[in-house]
């Protein structure tokens, strides 16, 4: 009977995960797509020297930050698959998600600030969690993506 | 030099694969795996369980039968030591014929019940019922009985289901789930009968050794009629442990009506002696 309850408690678990992390993420994606198309015209290179030819009239540092938790389906699933090994697809989801909601951040603080392009933009994950001796520990990550941002010196 | 950046991707740093099918496949698998392991420990430790001496199962167990209550071990009354007697030197004349290996002592005892059941259990112990003892037809019938449970001590079976359900419970701790729970279920399995493949070896030894006895196999089937009148009497979710997870019982019947084609009534069944009536005292 205990086991019983212990199982359902899981299954119940398994599948408030399933449904609203599934809805989340969808819902994410799609925000995503949108407001990339938006941000566009804001430019993101790595490259760390601005181009000589145009001219600059300010350099600002801009940083976007996201926190991105999992949901209990894509903790056990991932613990699932770490038995066999492979990709970890459920996570590579919310690791794409982070960054790109990081870089898109990033770039709506540099619209603020009139800047056209961003230079040396750098992406730093971080875990979040409360111990690593608990083993029930969430497990959520902290994308931050931050570099210069370049404010023309004419506005097109 | 141009600067322009490229629509990101949506395809590349995340996998669009539906991650609950490959969960479902990964669980599946996983059930898989462990359902072969638990199916390899039972069979594994019941066959491991076979090779353990019979004398340090005796020793193991002790002098009382493990997980049954209502045991008359003393009898209280002269007709219980007298069946008692009975049964005693009834299973040495069978055991006699059923070449049993060297060393492999058998205890019998009688319970109380009225249930027409008799089992063997760990450590060589043979309980019967008083409810069987009264429902025979006749000491052949009970000869039978004993044969039966005698042939399961010789196989080992009492021991076999054991080790197999204890390697399972080891594996349920492995696990990571608690099998103290699961111990009286485990101390009970051994009454809750055994393989079929078992139950019909069992029959043979029996018949065999019945025949060695009584020159005849006569009288062996009433038991399973006895058995199959009492159960569809009472209609009981718990069958005596002699009927349940047997052979359909109407093939049992048939084999010991086979089994006993070549006797002719002649010599005659033995009678058991009446019980005496224990109520009646004053």
């Amino acid at each position: 009977m205990e086991l019983i309850i212990q199982f359902g408690v899981i299954a119940f678990l398994l599948l408030l995960g399933l449904v609203f992390g599934r809805a989340a993420e969808q819902r994410h994606f799609r925000e995503l797509k949108q407001k990339e198309l938006i941000l566009r015209e804001v430019l993101v290179f790595s490259e760390k020297h601005p181009p000589a030819d145009q001219e600059f009239r300010s350099a600002n540092l801009v940083v976007g930050s996201v926190v991105i938790a999992e949901d209990y389906f894509k903790r056990i699933a991932a613990s699932l698959k770490s038995l066999v090994g492979g990709r970890l697809t459920a996570y590579e989801s919310l690791m794409d998600r982070g960054r790109r909601e990081a870089i898109i951040r990033m770039k709506q603080a540099a619209r603020e600030a009139g800047a056209s392009m961003i230079f040396n933009v750098r992406i730093e994950t971080a875990r979040l969690s409360e111990s690593d001796s608990n083993r029930q520990a969430l497990f959520a990550a902290e994308f931050i993506a931050y570099g210069t941002a370049l404010v023309p010196a004419t506005r097109p | 030099m141009s600067w322009e950046n490229p629509p990101v991707p949506h395809e590349v740093n995340a996998s669009r694969e539906s991650v609950l099918a490959e969960f479902l496949r990964l669980l599946a698998g996983l059930g898989i795996c462990v359902l072969a392991l638990a199916a390899l420990l039972y069979f594994a430790g019941g066959w491991l369980a076979r090779w353990v001496p019979i004398s340090t199962e005796a020793a193991w167990v002790g002098d009382h039968v493990i997980g049954l209550s209502g045991l008359d071990d003393a009898p209280a009354d002269a007709g219980n030591a007298h069946i008692l007697a009975q049964l005693q030197a009834l299973t040495a004349r069978v055991a006699a014929n059923m070449d049993l290996p060297q060393g492999m002592q058998v205890r019998v005892h009688l319970s109380s019940s009225d249930v027409p059941n008799a089992f063997a259990t760990l450590g060589g112990h043979l309980v019967v019922n008083r409810g069987l003892y009264r429902r025979m037809p006749s000491e052949n019938a009970l000869a039978l009985v004993i044969a039966h449970e005698l042939g399961h001590i010789k196989a080992r079976d009492p021991i076999a289901a054991v080790g197999g359900s204890a390697s399972l419970a080891l594996l349920t701790v492995a696990l990571g789930g608690d099998a103290r729970s699961l111990a009286p279920g485990i101390a009970r399995l051994v009454q809750l009968g055994y393989s079929r493949q078992a139950e019909s070896a069992a029959d043979a030894e029996a018949l065999l050794g019945l025949h060695r006895l009584y020159g005849h196999a006569g009288g062996a089937a009433a038991v399973f009629e006895v058995l199959d009148d009492y159960g569809r009497e009472h209609r009981e979710i718990s069958m005596p442990t002699l009927l349940s997870t047997h052979p359909a019982d109407a093939r049992r019947i048939q084999r010991m009506r086979d089994a006993a084609a070549d006797w002719n009534g002649n010599p005659p069944l033995v009678p058991l002696p009446v019980e005496e009536e224990t109520g009646a005292r004053p």
